[in-house]
């Protein structure tokens, strides 16, 4: 399924910059390092959950995740179940991707630079919220880690530190909101659960 | 622990791309630059430290995943 780069790896794991993305019992995902399957988080568009959810990203990420590393016509494939509101029908975009990858939210007038500009270098960012990422052809995509308990209902996600991912380019990161007021151990909405009972792996990716 | 004296404006040096600038003092605060490759990240410390707790707590396996989305309580 979806090869995704992560050029700075994850926090507590630096060296694994190449994962996969799985698809696992709706509406959870599972990221895996390429190549070692010990290592997996499992993930879910937060906005299952939380449709409120905003997200701001600094114009150096935007300009990180949409540079090279174009995968134009290679064909993405990460979502390959029937497009729903959750992350398959986002990611699904990535099938058709726009001929012109110029991304003009960000600026590049701060690129290297760490005198006072420094401090301003969020002046540009980009706010993702449920509403943006309905915008066709967009190549972002939000998912947030989560922490899988049982019951569920006990399951946390991080909504801050969420992972953003460029579709088109196939980079992502996991970004850190550190203005936000969001939790990194935020709970599952328990009355959103009952939308998605469990359905099993076997519509999943098997190798 | 290696320890260095510099002065505002000054910088050191890590390896071969990345360099951490002094660029002032405000009180007890130090405000600092860091140039560095774009494939290197840079977190404050105790931010870093929650993010990997947070990542190592999610860590699964599908075989462990398997065995939770069987489970009748799940």
């Amino acid at each position: 399924m979806g090869q995704i780069f992560f050029p700075r790896g994850l926090p507590g794991f630096y060296q694994e910059k190449h994962w996969t993305l799985y698809e696992l019992a709706k509406p959870f995902y599972l990221l895996e390092a390429s190549g070692r399957s010990e290592i997996a988080l499992p993930v879910v568009s937060p906005y299952v959950f939380y449709p409120e959810y905003k997200v701001s990203i600094a114009p150096d990420v935007l300009k990180r995740l949409s540079e090279g590393r174009s995968t134009k016509g290679q064909g993405a494939d990460i979502g390959q179940g029937p497009a729903d509101s959750s992350v398959a029908g986002e990611v699904l975009i990535a099938q058709h991707p726009a001929t012109d990858h110029h991304i003009d939210h960000y600026t590049d007038q701060h690129a290297d630079e760490y005198t006072d500009h420094y401090t301003d270098y969020h002046t540009d960012e980009m706010v993702l919220d449920a509403h943006h990422l309905e915008d066709h052809p967009n190549p972002w995509v939000v998912l947030v880690v989560v922490t899988l308990r049982k019951p569920l209902e006990a399951s946390t996600m991080n909504l801050k530190a969420p992972i953003i991912l460029n579709s088109y380019t196939r980079q992502a990161e996991q970004v850190v909101l550190e203005q936000s007021p969001y939790d990194t151990r935020a709970p599952l909405n328990p009355l959103k659960i009952q939308d998605f009972p469990a359905s099993g792996m076997d519509h999943g990716e098997t190798r | 622990m290696l320890v260095l004296k510099r002065k505002v404006g000054e910088s050191i040096i890590i390896a071969d791309g990345i360099e951490i600038v002094i660029l002032g003092l405000e009180g007890s605060q130090v405000r600092l630059g860091v140039k560095a490759p774009r494939d290197i990240p840079v977190y404050r410390e105790e931010i870093y430290r929650e993010l990997q707790a947070t990542n190592r707590e999610a860590l699964t396996t599908k075989e462990d995943l398997a065995k939770l989305f069987r489970d009748d309580e799940f």
